[in-house]
């Protein structure tokens, strides 16, 4: 498949230092967007769709689905740009919001047909070489995530790993901040725990200290 | 299970935990370039639509076309232009036929046909100023006269 020369540049999409747009929040690009600005539509997909993927990846074990995911959460992004209010929220805090509820949707439509059904990741192959060993525990740790119940994932994973502030979680996921307290320490928990009995794999068997 | 084994084993320490969370930040899934084309595909026809939805509006806020036969009367008198002079002629004609009547009555009467005989072309200039003519000056301006008295 040929992609259009437009996006041939940005494969590498965490470095991308070719924006000239980079400056700009994503308020105003939404909002000039809004206004019919092609090289905002641009500027956003490159900067939101790997925060949406990053996220809905993590939520969903399924790929493919958690593209589908980005892509009708930016779809819903692209929809609402001309009513966008300024200063109302965040254009992150949405976007997660979207993908939570969307997420949500669809492992509650997969719980009705079974859990049996939802594929374990596979297993990697054993090996000395450092990124398969790192690649293990990322996938040790998604494993774990995916066994913990949705809101604590949720949390566990908008604190630790996109790295927002409590206030913030508590506004995507509709909850109280002390709730969102709660969720990520509980959560926490049960990850440590879900991981412990793969301590050989994770790399961690000396770390007692 | 976690009841048979020590504290000490128990659960991962935090520090490791937080190793864990900073390898998964670092190794994020990246979009593919087919996913990241379909999004700006997405946005670009938003655009697309959007910029045709106003054209249409636009469109619809023109003037219908008119009526063949009334267009068709139109462009024989010349244009929209010829037709808006032509109009206000009318106009005009009406107000001053309404407004002025002795006026026009006095012109329009055959009192003066002897100084028309004379020269039709010259009497404005010439023939007032000498008394040939049957027109006097206050003959071709509008009379007050009746609006006073009325009044």
């Amino acid at each position: 498949m040929d992609l259009p020369a437009r996006l041939r540049y940005a494969d590498p999409v965490m470095t991308m230092p070719f924006d000239a747009l980079n400056d700009v929040s994503d308020e105003a690009l939404l909002i000039s967007f809004g206004n019919g600005d092609r090289a905002a539509a641009r500027a956003l997909t490159m900067r939101l769709t790997p925060k949406v993927l990053g996220y809905s990846a993590r939520l969903l074990k399924d790929r493919a689905e958690a593209e589908d995911v980005a892509q009708e959460a930016m779809l819903r992004l692209w929809r609402i740009a001309p009513e966008w209010r300024q200063g109302e929220a965040k254009v992150t805090t949405w976007l997660y919001r979207v993908v939570t509820n969307l997420c949500t949707d669809r492992l509650r439509k997969k719980r009705g047909k079974g859990l049996d059904e939802i594929a374990e990741p596979e297993d990697e192959r054993p090996s000395q070489d450092a990124v398969l060993m790192q690649r293990q525990r990322v996938d040790a740790l998604q494993a774990a995530l995916d066994s913990l119940p949705d809101r604590q994932r949720e949390a566990v994973v908008l604190r630790h790993i996109e790295g927002l502030g409590n206030p913030e979680i508590a506004e995507v996921l509709d909850i109280s901040v002390e709730a969102v307290e709660s969720l990520t320490a509980r959560g926490k928990r049960a990850l440590a725990k879900a991981l412990a009995s793969q301590r050989e794999i994770l790399g961690f068997e000396n770390d007692g200290s | 299970m976690t009841d048979r084994n020590d504290k000490r084993t128990k659960e991962l320490t935090d520090s490791s935990l937080d190793a864990l969370f900073a390898e998964a930040r670092e190794a994020a899934p990246q979009p593919s370039g087919n996913l990241m084309a379909r999004v700006l595909a997405d946005a670009e026809g938003m655009i697309a639509t959007r910029e045709a939805e106003e054209a249409a509006r636009i469109q619809a806020l023109r003037p219908k076309q008119r009526h063949p036969i009334v267009a068709a009367m139109v462009a024989a008198l010349g244009g929209w232009r010829a037709v808006a002079g032509l109009a206000t002629a009318g106009v005009a004609g009406l107000a001053i036929g309404l407004g002025a009547p002795m006026t026009v009555t006095t012109l329009a009467t055959g009192g003066y046909t002897d100084g028309y005989a004379d020269g039709a072309m010259s009497y404005e200039t010439t023939s007032y100023a000498t008394g040939e003519s049957g027109y006097a000056l206050d003959d071709l301006v509008p009379s007050f006269y009746d609006l006073a008295s009325e009044g």
